[in-house]
């Protein structure tokens, strides 16, 4: 990717809550870049700050330092007025398309609203523009007077991802989105999502849990734990030769299909994710980590370059 | 189906679960059978709505009443648990078969303390109080893998998942059950969180001979942990089989299905992912005119209309409900 500027840029960003007399640093120093047409995966536990990240990004947390550009503007820190003009270009789709969704509206006024709030379409044509984006994902146009509860989960993420593509935006937020999907239909959203940015050029920052989805439908993954970008990786890379020990660990814990039979008795990562308010001292994945030495309780590691990527770990020093 | 039934930890036969409303049946389950044999993992898996999680709360009397229609026959050992009297079940339950669900918060008192939580199963079943429940509190905390007294004070809200979850088992375990059932029990915990759990299954399920039913709708955890697999689909078994069998070569094009839309993390872009088209089918308790995974399966033909294909048993041992040839399945999966 040399030379294409980036579409998304996060630097040093952090979102610290105060509870009960200290800071619980949700976010803390996160930098990345997002390319026009690519698919940045952002994974990790719960908890490790993925979610507060996205929902800083559109402005729905407050930021506590740094700052992320859109095509090199500043994206936060601004009015709520100046948002209105990016939310255009960034849209956000959540895991329960049923809370967002308005069950008064039909989705014909669902898909209708923003169209006209952003003056995509006029009283008009909005009809007509209706029935286009329900034909591109996949939904028959004759369901457009009904109302979300008389739609199953997958047919209202199809709706809530019509909705967001009606603004012409150039970046979605994709917040597990088919987390809460059957397999079956699961894979139906994701190849919708994979034909919408071959059409569109879209731009997905891909919030999930789910590995298998990730390595599916990503280009890059960020691997978050306790706030922090610990691996930045080329998809493939991630797989097949993950750097960091946290990555290794989480990629190790995921069962397979395929060890069925197997005697898969592999040892499981101890403790637990620390509390973002209380987070250990020096690598924040020290405690947990089987190749922990000396120096990681002491030192706060950097990223540090791998192959097709960057890691947060001293042995990549 | 087991020949020696009188050896079978659980026996469910020929179980029908239907709810019904004013103006409407939904036939939840439709003539499942299975059983456990002592120290048996049996996983049932399945998507939203197939009947998996009503045959669990079946078995136990947990269903909704009295919507919920329940015949056939639920054996535990020797002891019929179907239509037993709601006090007899109560002295079964938790005692000599738990059950475990996927969201520990809401399986647990918050207003009670762990040894409270866990103290009342032990008074109410084994009439164990004070100092020998306590050891025996600390006893199954310690295999559960949270050792140490000051848990035991603890309340549900000042415990993570993960924790909240091994009290849970450890309130399942603490009388020793010949079978366990498990709702989900991972779905909602972080994976180094349910690697560590199934870890936790495994080796109790080997230390205790416990036979364990498995509920999940993850074809992952199920070849980690299950030596059988049950299959199931608008309210029926599709197909049962060994673990890695039915993994591997599935004879059922639902099983197939189900395996080929689900990502791959060991494999190279996440594999190729065939989406299952359309929605599984509303269960009016009518009887069907065809195989209830007709309209979705991409390798339907005429014989699969007309009637319900049985389910039968292959020559080596397995079941599944389809009518196209075994080699031809074999051949192309």
């Amino acid at each position: 990717m040399t030379k294409v500027k980036p579409l998304l840029t996060v630097e040093d960003l952090r979102v610290h809550f105060n509870v009960g007399g200290g800071a619980l640093k949700a976010v803390d120093g996160v930098d990345f870049e997002l390319f026009p047409g690519e698919t940045l995966a952002l994974v990790g536990e719960s908890g490790c700050g993925k979610s507060t990240l996205a929902k800083a990004l559109v402005g729905l947390n407050p930021i506590t330092s740094g700052r992320a550009l859109l095509h090199g503007e500043l994206l936060t820190g601004i009015s709520r007025k100046a948002m209105r003009r990016y939310r255009s270009q960034l849209q956000l789709i959540f895991q329960d398309p049923y809370a967002s969704l308005n069950p008064r509206f039909t989705i014909a006024e669902t898909i209708g609203e923003p169209l006209l709030l952003h003056g995509k379409a006029t009283r008009q044509n909005v009809d007509a523009k209706v029935c286009e984006l329900l034909g591109q994902v996949g939904l028959d146009t004759e369901l457009r007077l009904r109302y979300p509860h008389e739609f199953s989960g997958g047919q209202r993420q199809r709706i809530s991802i019509a909705r967001a593509l009606a603004v012409e935006p150039q970046l979605l937020l994709c917040d597990e989105v088919t987390s809460a999907l059957d397999v079956s239909i699961q894979a139906q959203i994701l190849d919708l999502l994979r034909s919408v940015q071959q059409k569109r050029g879209l731009a997905y920052l891909f919030i999930t849990h789910d590995l298998g989805v990730v390595r599916y439908i990503a280009h890059r993954v960020a691997v978050m734990y306790v706030g922090q970008i610990v691996e930045l990786r080329d998809t493939e890379s991630l797989f097949e030769s993950p750097a960091h020990p946290y990555t290794k660990a989480l990629l190790s814990s995921i069962p397979r299909v395929a060890s069925a039979g197997g005697a898969s008795e592999r040892k499981p990562l101890s403790g637990e994710v620390p509390s973002p308010a209380r987070p250990p001292s020096g690598c924040r994945f020290h405690p947990r980590c089987p190749q922990a030495f000396e120096r990681c309780p002491k030192d706060a590691p950097n990223l540090y370059a791998v192959p097709h990527g960057q890691s947060r770990c001293f042995l990549d020093e | 189906m087991s020949q020696n039934a009188a050896k079978d930890a659980l026996q469910v036969r020929d179980l029908s679960v239907s709810f019904v409303n004013r103006d409407r049946t939904v036939r939840a389950v439709e003539g499942v059978s299975f059983a456990l044999l002592p120290g048996e993992v049996v996983g049932l898996v399945g998507e939203s709505g197939c009947g998996k999680s009503v045959t669990s709360l079946s078995i136990l009397g947990l269903h909704e009443k009295p919507a919920g229609r329940v015949s056939g026959s639920i054996r535990l050992g020797e002891q019929e648990l179907l239509g037993l009297p709601n006090a007899e079940l109560r002295r079964v339950r938790g005692n000599r078969i738990s059950m475990i669900f996927q969201d520990p918060l809401t399986s647990l008192n918050p207003y009670l303390r762990v040894e409270e939580q866990l103290g009342e199963v032990l008074e109410l079943h084994l009439k164990m109080t004070g100092q020998p429940a306590r050891a025996r509190m600390l006893e199954i905390l310690k295999q559960v893998g949270i050792p140490g007294e000051e848990r035991l004070r603890a309340y549900p809200h000042q415990l993570s998942g993960g924790m909240r979850q091994r009290i849970c088992i450890a309130m399942a375990l603490l009388c020793n059950p010949e079978v366990l059932i498990a709702d989900e029990p991972t779905t909602m915990l972080d994976v180094t969180i349910q690697s560590q759990i199934l870890d936790l299954l495994r080796g109790l399920r080997r230390a205790r001979g416990m036979s364990i039913l498995f509920i999940t709708h993850d074809l992952g955890v199920v070849a980690e942990l299950c030596d059988r697999v049950i299959v199931m689909y608008a309210g029926r078994i599709v197909e049962q089989g060994p673990t890695a069998e039915l993994l591997r070569r599935p004879l059922h094009p639902y099983t197939e299905a189900l395996l080929k839309s689900t990502p791959r993390v060991e494999v190279k872009g996440g594999g190729e992912l065939h989406p299952i088209a359309g929605l599984p089918p509303r269960l009016s308790g009518e009887k069907l005119t065809e195989c209830a995974f007709a309209p979705r399966c991409t390798r339907v033909r005429e014989g699969c209309r007309g009637a319900e294909p049985a389910l039968e048993t292959t020559p080596d041992g397995r079941l599944r409900r389809c009518v196209i040839p075994i080699a031809e399945m074999l051949e192309r999966s």
